[in-house]
C-alpha cells in the first residue's frame, strides 16, 4: 500500500496548484480576448502582416482566416519536410517521404502532433524549431481563438454575427500567453534536469559497456510548449518517458500541470466573457468531474489492474518508466488523453485492458475533460447545448443556453458537430480494419489489434496524437488515412463551432427568468456529465466491447 | 509526383471547407423567425 | 377504467388503422426520418427473411413492420380525435340561399358559396348567417352554439366591438345587414375545420429542430451499425444483417420519432377542447415560452363591476341611519353598483333590525337619476332629500344648503381611494334644515377568487404578470397589490399597451395578451401570443394568433400551461427514448458477440435466455413501448406549475431514470415469454 499515498499525494498537489492558477489565468485570458488594446510589438506585427486587428470579423471572415492561415502553415511545413536535406541544421537527415512530410505537416497544424517517426532520428533542428515548434504555438493559439470567438458570440448582443478578430486572437494567444508561459516552464524544466542545446548526435558509452547514439537539442523549450499547448509532439520518440524530456517525478507533475492549466483556465475565462462566472465554473466542474473519474479508473486499472502478465509480475509495469511507476503513468495517461495532448510518459499499448479502454474513451468523449487548448472548451459547450436541447424541453420552454435560443439552425450546426467525429472515427476504423495496407500496420491480431487501430484513428480524428504503440503507422496508407482524419477532425468541427458562434451573435440576448433552465447548478453539471457519457458511450460501446472490454474480461 | 498529389489533396480539402463555410453562411442568413 | 371507455379506445384505434396504413408510404415518411429508416430496415429484413426464413429473421421482420405501423398509428389516432369535431363543423357549411342587397337596395337570392368579400346580405330571425362578416345595420340575438358550444344567445349589433358574426350561426330575432368579410373557402369555419383535422398542420420550429437532432442521432447509429459489420468481421465475430438491422432499430430514437407529430397534434387538440383555436402551432409553442402576461383588469382579474363592500359612517352618525340612507338612495340605481349597495345593506344591517326593515317602496318619492353634470343620484321624499355621489359633488351640494363639510369625511374618502376603491359619499337633508353628511360607501373592484394563487404559480414558472387598466395610478396600484400581479399599467391607452409590448420584446421577452376591440388589434398582432375573444371584432380576430370561443380572458393562463405541457411532453419522451438505449445495448451486445468472445456474457446482466431471444425481446420492447406511450403523448405529461429546477428534477427522475430502468425490466419480462417460442 506504500504506493497509494504518493498516488493520492501527487493528485492533491496537482489539484492545489490548479486551484491557485486557474482563476488567475482565466481572468487574464478573459481580459486578453475582450480587450481592445494592443501591445506595441503587436501593432508592429499587424502592420507587417497588413491586417487590421480592430476589424470585428463576421464569423465567415473569421473562419476563412483560420482556414487560410492553416492552409499556408501546412504547405510551408510540408515544404520544410520535403526539402530538409538542403536546409541548414538538418543534422544530415534526409528529406521526409512525401506521405510522412504531409502527415507531419497536418499533424502539427491541427494541434494533433501525431508522430509516425522517431523525432530524434528524422527531424533536424531547423524543422523542429522553425516548423514544428512554431506550429506548437500557433496551432494551440488557433484553438484558443476559436473558443474565444465562440464565447464572444454567445455573449454578443449586437445582433450582427461578428465574433472578433482572428489575427488579434492568434497574436495575443501566442505573444501574451504561450510564449511567456513556455519560457517560464522551459526554465523550470531545465532546472529540473531537462536538456537544452543545439548539439547533434553524439556517441555515449552506456553502463553496460555498449555505445549508444544520443541526440541532443532544444528539448526543454520544445517540451514546455508541447505540454502547455496540449500539442504532444515529443522531441524523442518515447516522448515524455525520455529522461531528457521528463527527468524526474517532479518534472512529470509539472508537465501534467502545464497540460491541464490552459484548458481549465479557458473554461474560467468563458464564464467571465459571458458575464456569468458561475457558468464557467459549471463547465469547469464537468471537466474536472470527468477527469477525476478517468484518473481514478486508470490509476486503479494500472495499480491493481486485471490481466495475466501484471499478476505474474506483481504490477502492470510493462511499458512504464520505473522512475514514475504506475500511478504517475496513469495520471499522465488520463491527463494527456483528457486534453488533446497525446504526449505520453508510458506506452498506452501496454496499459491493462481497462486502462487502455479509459484512455481511448477519454479521447472518444471528444477530449472535453478538460480537452485541448480551446477545443476542449468548445467541445464541452457543444455537448452542453445538446444537453440543454435534450433535457431543457422538460422545463416547458423551448431550449436556450445563456440567453440564446437553440432553434432549428442552431441545432443543425450542433448536430453536424456531433456527427463529424464519430463518422470519422468509426469510418476510419472500418477502413483500417478492412484494407490490407491497414491490417499490415497492426502488430497484433484479435482484440488488441483492434484496439491499436481504433486507438490510432480515435487519436487522429480527435486531434490527440498519442499513439497506442504497436502500430507501424509510417506507411503511405496510415499516413494518408490519419492525415485526412486529423484535417477533417480539426477543421470540420471548428467550422461548425464558428458558424454557431456567428449564429448566436445574430441573436438577441434573452434575460433569464425562474422558468429558464439554470445551467450553473450542480443538477446541470450532473446532467451534462451524464449526457456526455451516454451519448459518447452509445456511439462507441460496440467497438469498445470488441477491443478493450474483451481484453479486460 | 506524390508531392503534387498531397498538395492537391490539401488544397482540395480547404477548398471544400471554404465551400462549406459559404454554404452555412447562406443557410444561416435566411432569417425570418424571431 | 370502465369497459365502456376501453371499448371506445379500441374503436378509435380501429378507425385510425386505415390512416396509419396509408401513412406507411415512404414518401409520407420523408418528414420522419427515424421511421423511414425503420421502414427501410424492415424492407431489407423482409428480403432476407424470404431468402433464409429462420425464426429469428421472421420474428424480427414482423416486429420491425409493427414498429413502423405503431409509429404511423400514433399520428393517425391523434388526428382522429379532431375528425368528429370537423364533421359537426362541416354541417354548418351546407349551401344555403343568401339574400344579397343590390346597390339600389333591392334583394336578390344567390347561393351562399358565391358570396364575395364586401357583399351586403340581409339576415332575419330564423335564418343562418351565410358567411363571416360585420353587422352594418341593426341588432340581433344570435345563436353561436354550433361554433362555441355556448347555448345562450349573444347580441350582435352594428358599430362597436360586438359587430362580428360567424358564418353558419343562426339569427334568433330581428333583422340585420351583414357585410361579408371572407372569400369562399377561407371562412372562420373553414379554418377551424382545417385546424382540428390537422390537415393544415405545419410543423413548429421546435418540432423541426428536435427532428433535426433525432435525425442526427439516427445517422450516428446508422454509422455505428454499418461500420460494425467490417469491424466485427475483423474480430471474427461475423454479424448477420438481420441482427445489425435489429440493433439499428433499437438504437435510433424510434419512441420519440414515432410520437413527435402525435404530440404536436394532441397539443392543438387540447387547446381545441378548451375552446381555443390556435391559428398556428408556432403560437402554441410560443405560449410555453411566454415571459410576460398582459392581463386586462376588468373581467380578467376583477369581476368587472364594482361592488359595495363597506359602509363608513362619520362620527356621530348612526350606522343604521347611514345604511338606510344608502339603501334609499340606491333604489333608483339599476346599475350593478347600485344593486350591490342594496345587497350589502340588506344583508349587512337591515336584516338585523327587529321589524321588517325599511319600507322598500317609499311613498311619494321621486327618483333622481345620476347625471354627468351633477355627478349625484338620489331620492326626493316629501320631507327628506337623499343624495349620494362623488365626494366633491356631494360636499358642494351640502355646502349649498348651508350644511357643514367635515375633514373627517375627507380622510374617509382618501382612505377608500388609496385602498383602490371608489368612495361614494352619502348625505341627507331633512325638511329645510341644512343638509348633513352621513358617511361613505366603499365601492370596490372585487378581485376574483384564486387569482393571487394563480399569479404566484405564474411567478414560480418565471412569468411576469402585468395588469392593464384605465384606472388612475392609485386605484390601479391598490388592485395590483391585492391581486398579486407583478406590475401594472394605469390609465392605459391602446398606444401605451403597444409601447409596453414593444419594450418587453426589445428586452428579449415574449409577450402574451388578450383583447377584443378593434383598437386592440395592433397590440394583438404585435404580441407573440395574441388571444382574441370570439365576441370581439373581426379585426381583433384577424390580428391575434388564437381565438378563444368562450371569450374568457383568464384562459390565457391555461394556454400558457398547455404550451408548456406540450414542450415538456416532447422533452420527457426524448429523454426516455435516449435513456432506453443503455438497456438495449446490454441486451443486444452480449447476444451479438458472446459466440466469439464468451467472456462478454458478464454484460448479459439481465440473464436473457439466448442470444436470439435477447435480440427479439429488445425489438419487441422497442415496438411495444411506442404503443404504451401513445396515451401519454396524446394526454401530455402531467404538469404542475413550478420553477424550472423543480420541473427538471421531477421529470428527470421519472423519464430519465425511468427510461434507464424500464427497459431492463421490460426486456427481461419479454424474454421470459419470447424464449418459449420454438426455434429461438
Amino acid at each position: 500500500m506504500s504506493e497509494v499515498l504518493p498516488a493520492i499525494g501527487q493528485v492533491l498537489v496537482l489539484v492545489a496548484a490548479l486551484a491557485l492558477a486557474v482563476p488567475f489565468l482565466g481572468r487574464y485570458l478573459a481580459h486578453l480576448y475582450t480587450s481592445p488594446r494592443h501591445l506595441r510589438v503587436e501593432q508592429v506585427l499587424y502592420r507587417g502582416l497588413r491586417v487590421d486587428p480592430d476589424a470585428d470579423q463576421h464569423w465567415r471572415t473569421y473562419t476563412l482566416s483560420v482556414l487560410g492561415f492553416s492552409l499556408v502553415s501546412i504547405l510551408a511545413l510540408f515544404g520544410l519536410g520535403r526539402l530538409q536535406q538542403h536546409l541548414p541544421l538538418s543534422l544530415g537527415f534526409p528529406a521526409l517521404p512525401a506521405d510522412g512530410a504531409w502527415n507531419t505537416a497536418v499533424s502539427f497544424v491541427t494541434n494533433t502532433n501525431w508522430q509516425w517517426y522517431s523525432g530524434e532520428v528524422t527531424i533536424g533542428h531547423l524543422m523542429q524549431m522553425s516548423g514544428l515548434t512554431v506550429q506548437n504555438f500557433v496551432s494551440a493559439a488557433v484553438g484558443m481563438a476559436a473558443a474565444a470567438a465562440f464565447a464572444r458570440g454567445l455573449a454578443s448582443t449586437k445582433r450582427d454575427g461578428r465574433v472578433g478578430n482572428f489575427w488579434a486572437d492568434l497574436v495575443r494567444g501566442v505573444l501574451r500567453v504561450l510564449l511567456p508561459g513556455a519560457f517560464v516552464s522551459a526554465l523550470l524544466l531545465i532546472a529540473l534536469g531537462a536538456i537544452q542545446n543545439l548539439a547533434g548526435t553524439s556517441p555515449v558509452t552506456t553502463l553496460s559497456g555498449g555505445t549508444q547514439q544520443m541526440t541532443g537539442g532544444p528539448v526543454a523549450s520544445q517540451e514546455a510548449i508541447k505540454v502547455l499547448g496540449t500539442n504532444g509532439g515529443g522531441f524523442y520518440n518515447v516522448n515524455s518517458a525520455h529522461p531528457f524530456e521528463n527527468p524526474t517525478a517532479l518534472s512529470n507533475l509539472l508537465e501534467i500541470f502545464l497540460l491541464l492549466v490552459i484548458p481549465f483556465a479557458m473554461a474560467w475565462a468563458f464564464g467571465l466573457i459571458v458575464r456569468d462566472r458561475r457558468q464557467g465554473i459549471a463547465v469547469l466542474s464537468v471537466m474536472a468531474l470527468l477527469l477525476t473519474v478517468s484518473v481514478g479508473l486508470l490509476t486503479w486499472a494500472e495499480m491493481a489492474g486485471p490481466g495475466l502478465a501484471p499478476a505474474a509480475a506483481g504490477g502492470a509495469l510493462e511499458g512504464k518508466e520505473v522512475r514514475f511507476g504506475p500511478a504517475a503513468s496513469a495520471l499522465f495517461g488520463a491527463a494527456t488523453t483528457g486534453t488533446s495532448t497525446g504526449a505520453v510518459n508510458s506506452m498506452h499499448d501496454s496499459f491493462t485492458g481497462p486502462g487502455g479502454g479509459v484512455a481511448m474513451f477519454n479521447m472518444m468523449l471528444g477530449e472535453i475533460a478538460p480537452g485541448g487548448t480551446g477545443s476542449g472548451l468548445y467541445g464541452m459547450l457543444m455537448l452542453a447545448i445538446v444537453t440543454v436541447f435534450l433535457c431543457g424541453l422538460m422545463v416547458g420552454r423551448t431550449p436556450e443556453y445563456l440567453g440564446k435560443k437553440i432553434g432549428q439552425h442552431e441545432i443543425v450546426l450542433v448536430a453536424l458537430y456531433v456527427l463529424a467525429t464519430p463518422i470519422l472515427v468509426l469510418g476510419g476504423a472500418a477502413i483500417a480494419l478492412t484494407a490490407s495496407d491497414g491490417l499490415a500496420g497492426l502488430q497484433e491480431s484479435g482484440p488488441h489489434g483492434l484496439s491499436e487501430a481504433v486507438y490510432a484513428v480515435t487519436s487522429a480524428a480527435n486531434n490527440n496524437g498519442s499513439g497506442f504503440g504497436g502500430l507501424t503507422s509510417g506507411t503511405p496508407f496510415w499516413n494518408t488515412l490519419l492525415g485526412l482524419l486529423m484535417l477533417a477532425g480539426r477543421f470540420l468541427p471548428m467550422i461548425f463551432v464558428l458558424a454557431l458562434a456567428g449564429r448566436f451573435a445574430t441573436q438577441q440576448h434573452l434575460p433569464p427568468s425562474a422558468g429558464t433552465l439554470p445551467t450553473h447548478r450542480p443538477l446541470f453539471v450532473a446532467l451534462l456529465s451524464g449526457v456526455a457519457l451516454v451519448v459518447v458511450g452509445l456511439t462507441y460501446v460496440p467497438v469498445l466491447a470488441l477491443g478493450p472490454i474483451v481484453e479486460s474480461l | 509526383m506524390p508531392d503534387v498529389i498531397y498538395v492537391l489533396l490539401t488544397l482540395a480539402f480547404f477548398a471544400l471547407a471554404a465551400l462549406l463555410v459559404g454554404l452555412l453562411d447562406r443557410l444561416l442568413d435566411r432569417r425570418g423567425e424571431r | 377504467m370502465s369497459l365502456d371507455k376501453l371499448d371506445h379506445r379500441r374503436t378509435s384505434i380501429l378507425e385510425a388503422l386505415p390512416g396509419a396504413l396509408r401513412k406507411l408510404d415512404p414518401r409520407a415518411l420523408l418528414t420522419t426520418p427515424v421511421l423511414l429508416v425503420v421502414e427501410v430496415g424492415a424492407a431489407a429484413t423482409t428480403v432476407m427473411a424470404i431468402l433464409d426464413p429462420t425464426t429469428l429473421a421472421v420474428l424480427v421482420t414482423v416486429w420491425l413492420w409493427l414498429t413502423v405501423l405503431f409509429g404511423t398509428l400514433a399520428e393517425s389516432v391523434a388526428e382522429g380525435r379532431g375528425k368528429a369535431q370537423a364533421a359537426s363543423l362541416r354541417a354548418l357549411q351546407q349551401e344555403s340561399l343568401a339574400r344579397r342587397l343590390r346597390p339600389d337596395g333591392s334583394e336578390e337570392e344567390i347561393p351562399s358559396t358565391q358570396l364575395r368579400s364586401g357583399d351586403l346580405v340581409v339576415v332575419v330571425a330564423g335564418e343562418r348567417i351565410p358567411g363571416d362578416g360585420d353587422v352594418v345595420e341593426g341588432v340581433a340575438s344570435v345563436d353561436e352554439s354550433a361554433v362555441t358550444g355556448e347555448s345562450a344567445p349573444v347580441i350582435r349589433e352594428s358599430g362597436g366591438d360586438r359587430c362580428a358574426v360567424t358564418g353558419g350561426t343562426v339569427v334568433l330575432s330581428d333583422r340585420i345587414v351583414v357585410r361579408i368579410t371572407s372569400e369562399p373557402g377561407h371562412s372562420f369555419v373553414d379554418r377551424m375545420i382545417a385546424l382540428v383535422e390537422g390537415s393544415e398542420r405545419q410543423r413548429t420550429p421546435n418540432e423541426i429542430a428536435l427532428n433535426v437532432l433525432l435525425t442526427a442521432l439516427t445517422v450516428v447509429f446508422v454509422v455505428v451499425c454499418a461500420t460494425l459489420y467490417p469491424i466485427a468481421d475483423y474480430s471474427d465475430a461475423h454479424q448477420s444483417l438481420i441482427v445489425l438491422t435489429a440493433l439499428l432499430v433499437c438504437l435510433i430514437p424510434t419512441t420519440i420519432g414515432a410520437l413527435l407529430s402525435a404530440i404536436g397534434i394532441a397539443g392543438m387538440d387540447r387547446l381545441v377542447r378548451r375552446n381555443v383555436l390556435a391559428m398556428s402551432g408556432r403560437a402554441v409553442e410560443a405560449a410555453g415560452d411566454v415571459d410576460v402576461l398582459l392581463l386586462d383588469k376588468t373581467g380578467t382579474i376583477t369581476y368587472g363591476n364594482r361592488q359595495a363592500t363597506e359602509l363608513l359612517a362619520l362620527p356621530g352618525v348612526d350606522a343604521d341611519e347611514l345604511a338606510e340612507a344608502a339603501l334609499l338612495s340606491s333604489l333608483a340605481d339599476e346599475t350593478p353598483e347600485g344593486r350591490s349597495i342594496a345587497t350589502l345593506v340588506g344583508l349587512d344591517k337591515l336584516d338585523q333590525r327587529p321589524e321588517g326593515g325599511v319600507d322598500r317602496r317609499p311613498e311619494g318619492g321621486t327618483l333622481v337619476e345620476f347625471s354627468a353634470t351633477t355627478r349625484m343620484s338620489g331620492l326626493d321624499l316629501p320631507d327628506r332629500t337623499i343624495r349620494k355621489g362623488a365626494g366633491s359633488a356631494v360636499a358642494a351640494w351640502v355646502a349649498g344648503t348651508g350644511g357643514e363639510t367635515s375633514s373627517e369625511l375627507d380622510a374617509l374618502v382618501q382612505g377608500v381611494s388609496e385602498s383602490g376603491g371608489t368612495p361614494l359619499v352619502v348625505a341627507e337633508q331633512r325638511g329645510a334644515a341644512p343638509a348633513r353628511l352621513l358617511g361613505v360607501i366603499h365601492l370596490k373592484d372585487v378581485v376574483k377568487e384564486g387569482m393571487r394563487e394563480r399569479f404566484d404559480e405564474l411567478r414560480a414558472m418565471g412569468i411576469r404578470t402585468v395588469m392593464i387598466t384605465g384606472d388612475n395610478r392609485v386605484t390601479a396600484a391598490a388592485i395590483a397589490a391585492e391581486a398579486g400581479v407583478d406590475d401594472f399599467l394605469a390609465e392605459a391607452t391602446p398606444e401605451d399597451k403597444m409601447a409596453l409590448i414593444r419594450q418587453e420584446q426589445e428586452g428579449g421577452r415574449l409577450v402574451a395578451m388578450c383583447g377584443d376591440g378593434t383598437n386592440d388589434a395592433p397590440a394583438l398582432a404585435q404580441a407573440d401570443v395574441g388571444v382574441a375573444m370570439n365576441t370581439g371584432t373581426t379585426a381583433a380576430k384577424e390580428a391575434g394568433n388564437m381565438v378563444d370561443l368562450d371569450s374568457d380572458p383568464t384562459k390565457l393562463i391555461e394556454i400558457v400551461e398547455i404550451g408548456k405541457q406540450l414542450l415538456i411532453t416532447r422533452g420527457a419522451l426524448t429523454t426516455f427514448s435516449v435513456a432506453n438505449d443503455v438497456a438495449k445495448y446490454f441486451a443486444i451486445l452480449p447476444a451479438m458477440f458472446v459466440v466469439a468472445f464468451p467472456q462478454l456474457d458478464v454484460l448479459n446482466v439481465m440473464q436473457l435466455s439466448s442470444p436470439e431471444s435477447a435480440i427479439v425481446s429488445a425489438v419487441v420492447f422497442n415496438a411495444l413501448v411506442i404503443v404504451a406511450l401513445i396515451p401519454l403523448a396524446l394526454r401530455g405529461v402531467s404538469y404542475q406549475p413550478s420553477s424550472a429546477t423543480d420541473l427538471l428534477r421531477r421529470n428527470l427522475l421519472i423519464y430519465g431514470l425511468g427510461g434507464l430502468v424500464a427497459p431492463f425490466v421490460g426486456i427481461k419480462l419479454l424474454d421470459l415469454v419470447v424464449s418459449l417460442v420454438p426455434g429461438l
